[in-house]
């Protein structure tokens, strides 16, 4: 099975094959922050330094075409087809009392 | 003449085929219609032909809900009050949708379109009316009985909830304050008929939707309906749990488009003399998840 080695700021994490970058960040504490894993509220939005990816469906309100173009991605449709290296926007979330 | 109750709500789905898998199969819910854009659903306690519009869209949030009125009258006697406090309304016409009859819109100072409406085809519960049993065969999912309620987000709360308070005669059953002299709202909780809210209103981005809400009749079909989410891997935001508000139990919940769900059960029962209950801004952990008494920063910041 294939996997990507890749660099959320500055920590290595392993996605397997077919597996969201959202979902690996989980498993291996990637702080990316998680929202609604359907695409639409886009707070686990990440900006990619390096690498290639496919996309699942997602809203065009949580990701703009132009911001796709320029290299922004939703980790929660998100899958490597190299290894990578991404910045999240957000990170993981906070608890308030 | 009176608005009755929450009448639908219509969602657009990017995610088009899960979407519709899911609200059939894992919700639970029936369908009535569907033409290549549209599905209608049903929960399978209701009577009329649909309480939930699935729209095929780019972007997933809230195209517009809707209140049923009890008279045909009441439309021409709402739309002449909304405009003599200045809201434009317009007619939707008939068959515009499946199964629907004229409506009047009009867009909230939060964002969102609201249309009345009175006529709409009824198909029945799949229940006689003469010595019915309590449920039909071949239910799915979870199967609420029916919709219940829905948050919205907006800038101007307080003027969202004059229109529902001065033209539409709801109740604030609860409301969340914030500030020195507790004189800001957070957030306002509703009622038209006799639940602790049909309808929510929090402060938050323009035009959004936070979540809109399925019944429930009993707590261990929460629990059920945890199962159900779990084996389905849907994304569970918080829950099974109590709200201090309303002091309903409570899952929220995703659907595949990143649209917000909750099915909820219980709570107090309101009549218009109800006094209005509030939160102050430092317990609004146990406000909302009165058995964890925090909040997590997705429940307070994703909406769609």
């Amino acid at each position: 099975m294939e996997t990507f080695k890749i660099e959320v700021n500055g920590k290595e994490i392993l996605v397997k094959e077919n597996e969201t970058i959202l979902n690996a960040s989980i498993r291996q504490v990637g702080n990316i922050f998680v929202g609604c894993k359907g695409g639409a509220c886009g707070m686990c939005k990440i900006k990619i330094t390096t690498g290639e990816t496919v996309d699942g469906i997602y809203s065009k309100s949580a990701l703009p075409d132009e911001e796709y173009a320029s290299g922004y991605r939703l980790a929660c449709q998100s899958k490597p087809t190299t290894d990578m290296s991404i910045l999240p926007i957000r990170e993981r979330n906070k608890v308030l009392r | 003449m009176a608005i009755m109750r929450l009448g639908r709500v219509e969602v657009r789905c990017p995610n088009w085929e899960k979407s519709i898998d899911y609200y059939k199969r894992v919700i639970g819910l029936i369908e009535t219609a569907r033409e290549e854009d549209r599905v209608y659903l049903k929960a399978w306690d209701e009577h009329d032909h649909h309480s939930v519009i699935l729209k095929k869209a780019d972007s997933a949030g809230l195209e517009h809900l809707a209140f049923k009125c009890e008279f045909a009258s009441d439309l021409d006697l709402y739309e002449e009050k909304l405009n003599n406090i200045g809201i434009y309304t317009e007619r939707v016409p008939a068959g515009v949708r499946i199964a629907e009859g004229e409506a009047v819109r009009f867009t909230l100072p939060t964002g969102q379109i609201v249309e009345l409406y009175h006529k709409i085809e009824v198909v029945g519960n799949g229940l006689p009316l003469v010595n019915p049993d309590p449920w039909p065969d071949g239910l799915l999912g979870m199967h609420p009985t029916r919709l219940d309620h829905l948050l919205i987000a907006g800038e101007d709360v307080d003027g969202a909830t004059k229109i529902f308070t001065d033209i539409f005669d709801f109740h604030v059953s609860e409301q969340l304050v914030a500030g020195e002299k507790n004189d800001q709202t957070i957030a306002k909780w509703l009622f038209k008929t006799n639940t602790a809210h049909d309808i929510a209103i929090i402060k938050g981005p323009q035009n959004k939707l936070h979540h809109f809400a399925f019944w429930l009749d009993e707590w261990v079909e929460l629990r059920n309906a945890a199962d159900i989410m779990a084996k389905n891997d849907v994304m569970i935001d918080a829950g099974p749990t109590r709200h201090g508000i309303t002091r309903g139990t409570t899952i929220y919940f995703f659907d595949p488009s990143g649209n917000r769900n909750e099915v909820f059960c219980g709570g107090y029962i309101t009549y218009p003399d109800s006094a209005t209950i509030t939160w102050t801004e430092d317990t609004i952990g146990k406000a909302v998840f009165y058995f964890e008494r925090e909040l997590n920063e997705r429940f307070t910041t994703v909406v769609s």
